[in-house]
């Protein structure tokens, strides 16, 4: 997966940063986005997404040969970490972005690379994660979507749960079972299908704030081209393992309760006394040490590997405190939380509905603690 | 080689050295054993330029240093003799190459000078390894004065944490002190010891991690290690997670150091992160242990007594999270800290 990337200086870092910055100010004086906690997730503008894709900030790690930048994975931090200070929205490519690209440019055939890579990074192909199914969450080695082989490539059966976005993606990533009767974790294949295929049904899941994220997504004898398997047949296990290395370590897994941390220091500047200080000091601690550990995982992916502990470590500490944060604003605010909106009560009503997903989504904080576990105890 | 992996080599070279000398019940007021070789070799000079008598190598290589001995829980005044001399400067140049030394900050301390002397009055508490000091290196407001240990002006009175290291009472009285070049500042002598005690406690914790993952694997009960049980196996997790983050953390405060940019900050962050750190890890390591390791016998109260100690030893934790906090909000502010958040200095490891 190496291949050359553009040295990055600290002067080359903080240009990106103000131009990031500068993109974000121009829309916010444009009222053309309400800034809110978990945009990685809510907040979806198509608009929003070819803006940055005009600028090559969707796709920045991948070769330039493929539509990318050719930059580190430090660039994209920068770039990733304004946009969800400002609560950008950001959730229409940000699966794409962060992780399936990644996952072509790892396991993908050239013509694979060729075919979705460009069309990403110009904002036009957005993708779903099909992984966790009804009785496959946390297990996801138990998924029973099948992929049986056909004339030209497959054909997927099965039913997916949890799929963020899936009612208005292109692609979804699927992960299925192309065959059965050894272990659970052999047999399994990553495939990419087009969400307009025949044989797709979508069907909403709506959150506890009422919104529209969530979605189950059946199969019913869809077909997928031989060139749409993402690396080996009956590979996918590795695969995934090592794809959730990039889902897991990026800073959206700190950052997303961060306006509310603003919100929160604002009000302890105005009317806060030395406890809330001690408070304020600690919480600051954690989320420089977060964003050190963010750092080095950035750094390792530019180095090729893939920090499947450190990941799981990151989200695991991360998420626990875009909870905390929740928690110490409603005590320092003084406001009743609020269906979410403009204000600090709806603000506050935001993150505290959206917190429990935090250490849900993207494995539960006892997997991750099992997989640790594990990486520290084996001989 | 990448800089991580030199640092590890010297960190393996580090455990070698101390393992011999590293004992189950330590002496309090004594040199203790393997001072010798390890002031031999020159560890509490890293960090401090050839040019003035030191050993070369930066502050990184100290903090690998410190780091690697927590890691033995070893007994030694390596932070404070390198502290001293890195406060005392081009007059340390003088002392012997296994003189222990302390440095301590002048809050109480008042300052005369008589006939090109310095005299000191006043009362210092909880000074480190006093009682086995040959050096005593006072850092006052704009001055900087030197003792020789012992001495008739000097009463200390001996007295241990409960890692049975030295804390000493020390009385000055009308004390003469050589006034030395004045070269560091009392803030920067405690962003410099709160620093490498953080880097100890990240060290030590990683021993007492060790020490747990051990026990987990080969104690077992109901037929099977108790690594196996999904809470155990979780506390394990949770210590390995903490030292992970506290680790770097202490890392960021490293280049922040070195660098001279937000230092104060960065290591309030390192230490309020290794403390709690600390704290976790003190707790979870004796509760999967059982009973076994709240015994004498066991190693593990070595390493779990430092930590306990050492989370306030550079001033109160709680202080240091105070000072960050106000920082944050009344000179930072949101957009301020945001900057400070995202303005690691390393751009290549």
């Amino acid at each position: 997966m190496r291949h050359e990337i553009e040295p990055e200086t600290d002067e080359t870092l903080t240009q990106l940063r103000t131009d990031v910055r500068a993109l974000v100010a121009g829309w916010l004086a444009d009222g053309r986005f309400t800034p809110r906690p978990d945009a990685w997730l809510r907040g979806y503008d198509r608009d929003f997404t070819r803006a940055l894709a005009e600028r090559g900030w969707i796709g920045m790690t991948w070769p330039t040969t493929f539509g990318g930048g050719g930059r580190s994975n430090l660039a994209r931090l920068v770039v990733t970490e304004e946009l969800l200070r400002a609560g950008a929205p950001v959730a229409a490519h940000w699966i794409a972005d962060r992780q399936i690209g990644p996952a072509i440019m790892r396991s993908g055939t050239r013509a694979l690379q060729e075919e979705l890579l460009p069309r990403i990074a110009a904002g036009e192909a957005t993708f779903c994660l099909c992984m966790s199914e009804t009785e496959a969450g946390s297990d996801l080695a138990a998924v029973r979507t099948r992929a049986t082989k056909v004339e030209g490539g497959w054909r997927l059966d099965g039913a997916k749960i949890w799929t963020s976005q899936a009612h208005r993606s292109e692609y979804a990533y699927v992960l299925a079972r192309t065959s059965a009767g050894g272990r659970k974790h052999e047999g399994l294949t990553e495939l990419i299908a087009d969400m307009a295929s025949d044989g797709v049904t979508v069907r909403p899941i709506h959150d506890l704030q009422g919104e529209h994220h969530f979605n189950e997504v059946l199969f019913d004898g869809t077909f997928v081209p031989d060139r749409w398997v993402l690396g080996e047949v009956g590979d996918g296990w590795r695969q995934v393992t090592e794809q959730l290395a990039f889902e897991r370590g990026g800073p959206e897994r700190v950052l997303s309760t961060y306006p509310l941390l603003e919100a929160l220091v604002r009000a302890v500047a105005a009317q806060g006394d030395r406890s809330d200080l001690v408070m304020v000091g600690g919480l600051s601690a954690r989320a420089m040490a977060l964003r050190q550990m963010v750092w080095e995982i950035a750094l390792a992916l530019d180095r090729g590997e893939a920090p499947i502990r450190e990941a799981a470590m990151l989200k695991h500490l991360g998420t626990a405190f875009e909870q905390e944060v929740a928690e110490q604003a409603r005590h320092v605010l003084g406001v009743v939380p609020r269906p979410p909106g403009p204000g600090p009560g709806g603000l506050l009503g935001d993150a505290l509905l959206a917190s429990p997903g935090f250490t849900i989504r993207g494995g539960t904080s006892e997997v991750l603690l099992g997989i640790i576990a594990r990486a520290e105890v084996a001989p | 080689m990448t800089l991580a992996k030199s640092r590890a080599l010297l960190a393996d070279i580090v455990v070698d050295v101390l393992g011999p000398h590293v004992h189950h019940d330590t002496p309090r007021h004594e040199v203790p054993d393997g001072w010798s070789t390890v002031a031999e070799l020159g560890w509490p000079l890293v960090g401090l330029d050839e040019a003035v008598g030191g050993a070369g190598g930066t502050l990184a290589d100290l903090v690998a240093i410190v780091e690697a001995s927590g890691r033995v829980a070893a007994h030694l005044p390596l932070i404070e003799t390198a502290l001293a001399r890195w406060a005392a400067g081009a007059a340390a140049g003088s002392w012997g190459p296994t003189a222990i030394a302390t440095a301590v900050t002048a809050s109480d301390v008042s300052h005369v000078e008589r006939d090109g002397t310095m005299l000191l009055d006043g009362t210092l508490t909880d000074v480190r390894w006093a009682s086995v000091a040959a050096h005593l290196v006072v850092v006052g407001d704009g001055w900087t004065g030197l003792l020789d240990l012992p001495s008739e002006d000097v009463l200390s009175e001996r007295a241990v944490n409960i890692a049975d290291e030295p804390r000493c009472t020390v009385q000055l009285t009308a004390a003469r002190a050589d006034l030395v070049a004045h070269v560091r500042t009392a803030g920067d002598l405690r962003n410099r010891l709160a620093l490498l005690r953080s880097a100890a406690m990240v060290g030590t914790a990683e021993g007492a991690l060790q020490l747990a993952i051990e026990h987990v694997r080969t104690c077992e009960q109901f037929d099977r290690p108790v690594a196996h049980f999904q809470l155990v196996a979780g506390a394990v997790a949770q210590m390995a997670s903490e030292v992970t983050i506290a680790r770097g953390a202490v890392e960021g405060a490293v280049d922040a150091h070195l660098l001279g940019a937000d230092v104060t900050a960065r290591t309030a962050a390192a230490l309020v992160t290794a403390a709690r750190a600390a704290s976790l890890v003190a707790r979870s390591a004796h509760q999967v242990h059982g009973a076994i390791g709240i015994t004498r016998e066991h190693a593990l109260h070595r390493f779990t007594r430092r930590l306990w100690a050492w989370r306030d030893d550079a001033g109160p934790e709680r202080a240091w999270q105070e000072h960050l906090g106000r920082h944050h909000v009344h000179e930072l502010g949101p957009d301020g800290f945001w900057d400070l958040l995202t303005s690691t200095c390393r751009v290549t490891p």
